[in-house]
């Protein structure tokens, strides 16, 4: 009796999904007429809340990874799952008590911007843009294979299909009309998004039949499934500690600390600090946002354990770990709920992709045409070269997300944090708080923290049968390293300095 | 009544250090340094003041009036600028009376050589036509190379100023400290996760260590920022 969600075509749940997005889209349009009307962006208005601010934080930062990654590793690895969870909180605790304000105070709200602000160098420009483009695709692969997952059993396309699809709408879009994605939208988004979890959360426990704690120890008592099988797996004590997921102890703490740190390090994170026009009130929306996603992630433990015990218990199987909570809203709420949770992940996915093309795109348009080969632009010519940039990156992780297939969400954005942990909060963390910093040890930090973390992970099991490094999550190896590369150089090239000073 | 000091400066080395000086007692009394450009039309002039730093060491390159305001900001010193066009000791004078100041601080260079002589009756005949006190620098070669070694060092911006004074306030200091609270906790939570998992899998309450860890770990990182919000509210407050 159990099934799969099968690929087939659903006209009633792709009609509600194609509704929702382009409500989406309609919201983004008007408000980014408004604005444009104004004649002043809506951030200086002030018209925007910090509550609403605190929700559009949230809505910016929950992105597929969280949604489906990690409610379906929780289904697939138990507590492993959880973990990425909690370290993706983690990283605002980061941002909120150490960068956010010394970068707000600097008028920067890139780590990109507060580099070049320091040093006024166009080599650090140059890894600066390099590091924010190569960040941006990482972290599309995971946005892009979300999309693909979804729209399989919406409209039935096989895997890579949906991602060439859905990436080249997504990609459109930006390119074209550029999707402003305005405070109220991401607002929008993320109480959908909160709402949808919560929704989901009351279901599992009200068909289940159990309190929320209850449920909880139902899995340490009885075990838990293989959602793929719904045969019994693990024993409730394995499956709700750590080691299904990551099998090398060490890959825990690697994950740990790319997590807590590379939230920060994100190229289109902290943009939002600037969207409420006081200090005070920024630090009050990110707050809420903290508040919002810890909701979250409690809430994301027991859709995956849900998916995981209704899997058990006979109801439906899952095929993608990625497809956890699409499936168990299907058999929650039949088709409706299953495409109101899909076009909610779908929007969501807009919206980051969204995000990280621009940036990526103002990464190549700006600084290395204009500022770096030196090209005297015109607006027009900026806007050809941003727009195929876009086109240019969309369908670089087009490609990538097609060869990842299969693979966890939530996994793929740890890899992201962990290229953009080792890449950029060495540089951002000695930019902002040590004096002895130096433009060659910067530069010097971004690449080591770059190629040693992209070299690691090529060469791990995730992509090799025989991994010439055991760890599947480079971030213990290659944070340090950027450290003490940035450190030490710095320090050897102040050395420098001075001796060439008294032979002067 | 505040205290006012009119500082004429073209940027010369003697107006370097006089610029240092008067920055000193505009701070030590508490009042406003104005900053007088006066541009000279008289070509003669200028060609005169050329071969006077030239004279004394070559030109110093810096812009009198922004290396004061540097200076005045780094020291915390309220400035106001005044530009004026024409012949300097006038113009000094004018100034003088219109921004109503106090006293009035510039330099003058050690009379060597008739170059040198110049600037020295620039002050002097200031000093004669001044309705308040003139404070002369005449300063040492020392004092030349400490000023032109400040002026050649790049000042901090007023961004890198409001960084340092946002990472050394009290409220960043308390930020951190409740940072380490809930580092301490997250790595506690890693190094068990990492080379602890039997106590993980601990069964405690009907849950394990691991999730009761888990979930307090995000507890606290709503309770830290609650309770920091509500500091720097009460903060922000007191400063109103």
């Amino acid at each position: 009796m159990a099934e799969f969600l099968d690929n087939s075509f659903k006209p009633l749940a792709f009609a509600l999904f194609l509704l929702i997005t382009a409500l989406t889209l309609a919201i983004s349009v008007y408000f980014s007429r408004r604005v444009r009307t104004a004649g002043h962006y809506y951030v200086a208005g002030g018209g925007v809340k910090w509550f609403v601010n605190g929700i559009a934080f949230a809505g910016d930062y929950l992105s597929a990874a969280s949604f489906l990654g990690v409610a379906g590793m929780i289904a697939f690895s138990g507590f492993d799952g959880f973990m990425y969870g909690i370290g993706f909180l983690a990283g605002w605790i980061v941002a909120l008590f150490l960068i956010a304000e010394p970068l707000r105070v600097m008028g920067k709200y890139t780590f990109a911007d507060a580099l070049v602000h320091k040093f006024k160098s166009k080599r650090v420009r140059l890894a600066a843009a390099i590091s924010t483009l190569v960040v941006s695709v990482f972290y599309l692969i995971p946005q892009m294979v979300g999309a693909g997952t979804i729209v399989q059993p919406l409209i039935g396309l096989d895997y890579a299909w949906g991602v060439v699809l859905v990436g080249g709408v997504v990609i459109l879009i930006t390119a074209t009309a550029g999707m402003v994605s305005t405070t109220w939208v991401q607002f929008i988004k993320g109480l959908l998004l909160l709402i949808a979890a919560l929704g989901l959360t009351i279901a599992v426990l009200i068909l289940s039949g159990f309190g929320p704690l209850e449920f909880i120890t139902h899995f340490l008592e009885n075990g838990a499934s293989n959602p793929s099988t719904g045969l019994f797996a693990h024993s409730g004590d394995v499956f709700l500690a750590p080691g299904i997921k990551f099998t090398n102890p060490l890959d825990y703490a690697s994950l740990a600390l790319a997590l807590i740190l590379g939230t920060a390090a994100l190229p289109h994170i902290l943009i939002r600090y600037y969207t409420v026009p006081k200090p005070s009130d920024a630090r009050k929306s990110t707050v809420v946002a903290i508040i919002a996603i810890g909701a979250f992630y409690i809430m994301t433990l027991f859709l995956g354990l849900g998916a995981n015990y209704f899997a058990g218990q006979g109801e439906f199987l899952i095929r993608d770990s990625n497809l956890s909570a699409p499936t168990l809203a299907n058999f929650a709420g039949g088709e409706v709920f299953f495409a109101i949770i899909s076009s909610i992940a779908f929007a969501t996915i807009l919206g980051t992709v969204s995000g990280l093309i621009m940036a990526a795109a103002g990464a190549i348009a700006h600084d290395l045409y204009t500022e770096i080969l030196g090209k005297k632009t015109n607006e027009k010519s900026a806007l050809r070269v941003s727009k195929l940039t876009a086109v240019g990156v969309g369908v670089v992780a087009i490609l990538l997300g097609i060869m990842a297939e299969g693979m966890n969400v939530a996994f793929l954005v740890g890899l992201a944090f962990a290229i953009a942990a080792s890449a950029n909060i060495p540089a951002l963390i000695c930019t902002l708080f040590w004096k002895g910093a130096t433009e060659k040890g910067i530069v010097a930090g971004i690449f080591t923290g770059l190629v040693l973390s992209i070299v690691l992970i090529a060469i791990s099991p995730t992509m090799m049968v025989d991994p010439f490094f055991s760890l599947n999550n480079p971030g213990i190896v290659s944070i340090p390293a950027g450290f003490a590369v940035t450190i030490g150089v710095s320090l050897l090239d102040k050395k420098k300095q001075e001796v060439t000073n008294t032979q002067a | 009544m505040n205290h006012r000091i009119l500082l004429p400066t073209n940027g010369s080395l003697p107006a370097l250090v006089a610029t240092k000086e008067a920055v000193r007692m505009a701070k030590e009394k508490g009042g406003t340094l104005v900053i007088l450009n006066v541009v000279e039309q008289d070509p003669a002039m200028y060609l005169e003041q050329v071969s006077e730093d030239v004279g004394l060491r070559g030109g110093t390159g810096v812009d009198g009036v922004i290396f004061a305001q540097a200076l005045a900001s780094e020291a915390g010193v309220k400035t106001e600028i005044m530009v004026r066009e024409g012949a300097v000791t006038g113009e000094i004078i004018r100034a003088a009376e219109e921004a109503q100041v106090s006293m009035i601080v510039m330099g003058s260079s050690n009379p060597r050589g008739l170059a040198g002589l110049y600037l020295g009756n620039v002050a002097e005949a200031v000093t004669k036509k001044a309705k308040v006190s003139v404070f002369i620098i005449k300063p040492t070669d020392e004092e030349i190379e400490i000023a032109l070694k400040l002026a050649k060092t790049p000042l901090p911006t007023p961004e890198e100023n409001a960084l340092r004074s946002i990472i050394h306030s009290r409220k960043f200091m308390v930020g951190l400290g409740l940072f380490s609270i809930y580092g301490v906790l997250y790595t506690v939570f890693t190094v068990l996760g990492t080379f602890g998992r039997d106590i993980m899998a601990t069964r405690v309450a009907g849950l394990n260590v691991g999730l009761i860890m888990g979930m307090t770990v995000i507890l606290l990182a709503i309770v830290m920022a609650l309770s920091f919000n509500y500091y720097a509210v009460r903060v922000e407050k007191e400063g109103q």
